[in-house]
């Protein structure tokens, strides 16, 4: 299966957005984790082909949610104050010249890892932080028994549940780009007050919208197709399925560029 | 510099003998001709002019003062200046002339606020190019280079825009700049320029040189945008800004490895040294071999270039602000620090921050802090 290519300027496109997005539902001291995401593509962006690189928010400075104070129910009912701690690690190559005229169209194909990961914390003191949940969103790759884009639970340490001797279930998922994934915590974090953040019309949310359309809606009509047209079982069909290089591309027979 | 390529500089002043001494202080590097204000009878004399500098108080003007309409009497510099910067957009002018205000009483243009740090917004409220504030004799040096600085720029203007043809304009623009078409990081700076809304497309042609070097003084200059100052620089490099500029000072292994992402474009000597973000970034990717986000690689690299550079223990180093709004000496932490929004600060610089301890201290600090940093106080 040849690997993922995705666009370096909607990547760029998609990390400004969020950022904008986000500002207020982030830790001041992880003002910097997305404008160092972004410069650390910018440099790959101008790099040679033939050369994978590491790109992701290292775990040892991750981006820092503000605290949700029980907004993770509808009406801030939640018993636990808590915060999210997001990072990532991709290996991507930059693909084509890496000269001025093919720059914004320039893409990278994903060479390895794509994993990222969410751990949700309690507590405020060091002695008192608790971990009460994490996760890890993921693309597999050629050799992945699949779902090619899934959610891990846990599996980090030797220790149920889910030890990482147990690498499933290996659940689907309709989200793999580490922006993706910040809305998708902070939708989860932030109930009512991320569902009237999201539902503006401000520049950023507009910039926001035709890329993530384009994601969720390429990955969706591919899995669509995958159903309709097999023999045996749907899910084992869609289970096993191993998308093109350029599922997210707007060479894509999915593409979705536009709203119907 | 060749005699055709001089600036001209037309000085402005109901005391002429007052500004002798800053055309001493340019000495052969421009044309300055000193006027009264009474003697500028030839158009000829503001078309020429590069830069015409205007004293702000006008107070030895007897024809003035003798005349009763009150249109003809132009109570002080800032007047004046808008009524040569009518004279000097008559389409009879073959080339831009920019209009700077030459003052030593600049604190009355800044409501009460310190003065030279607002030398570009009391610019921007007055339809000014510059205020220039009249130096003490210590000074009287940079003044000169100030006024140099600017007067040359207006001159390296091109004398038509190619406003039809975008791409022309933004060449022109890269060309003014002089941003660096070979490097490698030469698509991300202009990335970056476009991203502070360079004035390319809606003004008409003779606005439009004015328009960039305005943009350029009022808008880009004094704040943390695609040029970064020895500030920004220490803060990415996580050492102190006093040992950085110790060694940025002189010849140094560091200042060579930074010198070709120096901003060398028109302005460049204006208000002290630039780097081009993206080159440092570039540079930085490059020395670290990837590895430019790890403070610890970083400044273990960097190091090397520059033993004596000290380290600042710091997870998360901003540039604090202080109530003068100026870049205070000694980092802080981010999580010491707090957001604030100084009035008419750009919406795609760098955020602003200032300290806790002084947004506690200084109410007009504490009435910039934003909303959501409000709980930090």
């Amino acid at each position: 299966m040849p690997p993922l290519h995705f666009s370096f300027q909607e990547f760029d496109e998609e990390i400004d957005a969020i950022y904008k997005i986000a500002r207020s539902f982030i830790s001041l001291g992880s003002f910097y984790v997305l404008p160092q995401l972004r410069e650390r593509l910018a440099q790959i962006r101008t790099a040679k082909q033939g050369q994978p690189f590491g790109w992701g928010i290292p775990e040892g400075q991750p981006l820092i949610t503000r605290t949700s104070n029980g907004d993770y129910q509808p009406d801030s009912k939640g018993e636990h104050f808590i915060y999210a701690s997001i990072s990532c690690a991709w290996e991507i190559e930059p693909l084509g010249y890496h000269n001025l005229a093919s720059r914004q169209t320039r893409k990278f194909a994903l060479r390895g890892k794509a994993s990222t990961r969410v751990r949700l914390f309690e507590g405020d003191a060091p002695e008192s932080i608790r971990e009460l949940a994490m996760w890890r969103m993921e693309v597999g790759d050629d050799k992945s028994p699949g779902c090619h884009f899934h959610v891990q639970v846990l599996g980090e340490s030797n220790e149920p549940p889910y030890p990482h001797s147990l690498p499933i279930p290996r659940f689907p998922s309709l989200l793999m780009t580490p922006m993706s994934v910040i809305e998708f915590v902070l939708a989860e974090l932030f109930q009512d007050e991320w569902k009237m953040h999201a539902a503006r019309s401000t520049p950023e949310i507009q910039r926001w919208q035709p890329i993530q359309r384009k994601w969720i809606g390429g990955l969706l009509r591919w899995q669509h197709d995958k159903i309709m047209n097999l023999s045996g079982s749907p899910w084992t069909s869609l289970k096993g399925a191993k998308p093109d290089s350029d599922l997210f591309l707007d060479t894509s027979p999915y593409a979705i560029t536009k709203p119907s | 510099m060749p005699r055709k390529n001089r600036p001209h500089i037309l000085i402005v002043d109901d005391k002429p003998d007052e500004a002798r001494a800053r055309k001493t202080e340019i000495g052969d590097r421009a044309r300055v001709e000193i006027a009264h204000p009474q003697d500028l009878t030839d158009k000829s004399q503001i078309n020429k002019a590069d830069l015409i500098l205007v004293d702000y108080r006008l107070e030895d003007w007897q024809e003035r003062d003798s005349t009763r309409a009150l249109c003809l009497k132009p109570t002080n510099g800032l007047a004046l200046a808008s009524i040569l910067r009518a004279h000097a957009d008559d389409k009879e002018n073959s080339s831009p002339t920019a209009i700077a205000i030459l003052t030593a009483h600049l604190k009355e243009l800044s409501g009460g606020l310190p003065p030279e740090p607002r030398a570009h917004a009391i610019a921007r409220a007055h339809n000014l190019e510059w205020a220039f504030s009249k130096a003490n004799s210590q000074r009287e040096t940079l003044l000169a280079q100030q006024v140099l600085s600017l007067a040359s720029a207006v001159r390296k203007l091109p004398l038509s825009w190619p406003i039809d043809n975008p791409k022309k304009s933004e060449e022109q623009v890269q060309e003014l700049l002089l941003v660096p078409k070979n490097a490698v990081w030469f698509a991300r700076a202009w990335e970056e320029i476009q991203d502070c809304y360079p004035p390319l497309h809606e003004l008409s042609e003779w606005s439009h040189g004015l328009a960039i070097l305005r943009w350029l003084l009022h808008r880009i200059l004094p704040y943390p945008c695609f040029l970064w100052d020895s500030f920004q620089l220490a803060a990415r490099l996580r050492v102190t800004h006093d040992s950085l500029e110790q060694v940025m000072i002189k010849d140094s292994k560091l200042s060579r490895l930074f010198k070709d992402v120096r901003y060398q474009g028109i302005l460049s000597d204006f208000l002290g040294t630039r780097w081009w973000r993206a080159g440092v970034e570039s540079i930085l990717w490059q020395v670290t071999e990837g590895e430019s986000f790890d403070p610890q690689e970083t400044f273990a690299v960097i190091k090397n270039y520059a033993p004596k550079l000290k380290a600042l223990n710091l997870t998360q180093p901003v540039i604090c602000l202080d109530s003068d709004y100026q870049p205070v000496n000694k980092f802080v932490d981010i999580s010491e620090a707090v957001r604030v929004q100084p009035d008419g600060w750009p919406p795609y610089a760098d955020q602003a921050w200032t300290t806790i301890e002084m947004a506690r201290q200084e109410r007009r600090l504490k009435a910039l802090v934003l909303r959501q940093d409000l709980s930090k106080l």
